[in-house]
């Protein structure tokens, strides 16, 4: 039996990526209830074990073995969870490239871990969003402005024409 | 006769603005070049080059933040009152992102700027000279003294330049491309190695339907003088080479049409 174990990975400083995305989302494309915005790097190892805690435990140990995964210097890396949020209004975008989805994941790290049968690579963006409005609005909210980019006034954290979203509702 | 003005414009990030300035300012435009915040200084442009380089970072993706830049509006309107404008490399990802190319629905995103590719895998950041054929030459102002067919030398420097059209754009592309990669003998090939990053159609690069604004990956700027050209390259070029090695005077490169085209069309709007 196989299970899905995702594994979330986050920069420790600044990350760049949010500060210019934040800026662009709330002056650019004037989405001001968006307050806070955080990346974080997103790896779904499919995993050949029979329970989930052996799932983990096989990923962790790929994880911490491999050189290229997670750099430990700099970034923090969440087993099948995503970081603790503070407060509530999170809501999340789920990014997956419709092709290369093994981008950066070197074939190397899973030699001697025959039981991860595959593992894709993508985006996991969290949104702190600032308003009364009902979850279902705020999630529209968030695919017209912040998702699919359709036009200099619309969408920037995904390019539907070769990547793939899901937007979520968190805390 | 007065020399058109071109803008050259530089983002945070763009590492081309130099060169790219110096083979427009070789082939007749009166060219400068100015920051991606200094907006009042594009009023007066004949012609603007969004040059190559790694705008902010490739925050996002490639392309993305510059994309929604108050500038970019500026040279949206500039283009639609018939200013050429020139996407190389990230300035082609750019105008993607902001829906410049292909115009086949104004305003729209039609065209994605994809990681490269091969076989549906990665193949990361790619450097080299490939080979150009002329697509629809008389339907842009950029490839309007090439002729049909034509084959280019030139240096390709990306690692997001695999073309992904919308399906809006698919039925035009045969139209709308203006150059695809192909070998020395102009044999196009959608596959590795001659379509090296997976490009849909082997696009290399594509105009918008009014034909004032093209995005092309490869780099123009580095193969406007003859000089630029390696002795590897095959074809009529590598001649012309021998030729300046020989002790020949230095002449003009492949693409000294599409800076002449670009500039004779410039001078329609001064």
């Amino acid at each position: 039996m196989s299970h899905v174990i995702n594994v979330f990975i986050s920069l420790q400083q600044t990350d760049l990526h949010c500060v210019s995305a934040l800026e662009a989302l709330r002056y650019s494309i004037g989405f001001t209830e968006l307050t806070q915005l955080r990346r974080l790097r997103k790896i779904s190892f499919m995993v050949d074990v029979d329970n989930k805690p052996g799932a983990i435990d096989c990923v962790k140990r790929c994880v911490n073995e491999s050189f290229d995964l997670v750099n430990p210097n700099k970034e923090t890396v969440y087993f099948d969870e995503l970081p603790e949020l503070p407060g509530t209004g999170w809501y999340g975008i789920q990014v997956t490239a419709n092709e290369a989805p093994l981008r950066s994941v070197s074939s190397l790290s899973f030699a001697s871990h025959p039981k991860i049968i595959s593992a894709e690579q993508g985006l996991q963006w969290l949104l702190k969003i600032d308003s009364s409005d009902s979850s279902e609005q705020v999630m529209t909210k968030i695919d017209t402005f912040c998702g699919p980019t359709t036009s200099v006034n619309r969408g920037l954290l995904v390019n539907s024409l070769f990547e793939t979203y899901l937007i979520q509702s968190i805390s | 006769m007065k020399k058109p003005k071109l803008i050259v414009l530089q983002f945070p990030g763009s590492n081309c603005e130099y060169e790219t300035h110096r083979a427009a300012s070789y082939y007749g435009f009166e060219s400068r070049i100015v920051r991606w915040n200094s907006l009042d200084e594009i009023d007066d442009a004949n012609a603007i080059i969004l040059p190559g380089g790694f705008s902010y970072q490739d925050r996002v993706r490639s392309g993305a933040i510059s994309s929604k830049l108050p500038i970019l509006k500026k040279i949206i309107m500039k283009a639609s009152s018939g200013v050429p404008v020139l996407g190389i490399c990230n300035g082609c990802q750019i105008l993607a992102e902001a829906g410049l190319i292909a115009g086949v629905n104004k305003g729209q995103v039609e065209i994605g700027m994809a990681p490269n590719t091969r076989d549906g895998l990665p193949v990361g950041f790619i450097c080299d000279w490939k080979y150009l054929v002329v697509k629809n030459p008389k339907r842009s102002v950029f490839t309007q003294y090439y002729d049909e067919n034509e084959v280019l030398p030139i240096p390709v420097n990306h690692g997001e330049g695999r073309f992904v059209v919308s399906k809006s754009v698919s039925n035009e592309l045969i139209n709308l491309a203006s150059f695809r990669y192909s070998d020395h003998q102009g044999v196009e090939s959608t596959s590795f190695p001659i379509n090296h990053n997976g490009a849909s159609y082997g696009l290399a690069a594509i105009s918008n339907v009014d034909g004032n604004v093209m995005g092309m990956m490869p780099h123009p700027e580095r193969a406007a003088r003859l000089r630029q050209i390696p002795v590897s390259i095959s074809g009529e070029w590598r001649e012309k080479k021998r030729q300046l090695l020989s002790g020949g005077s230095d002449g003009v490169g492949p693409s000294e049409k599409l800076f002449v085209g670009m500039r004779d069309a410039a001078r329609e709007t001064q």
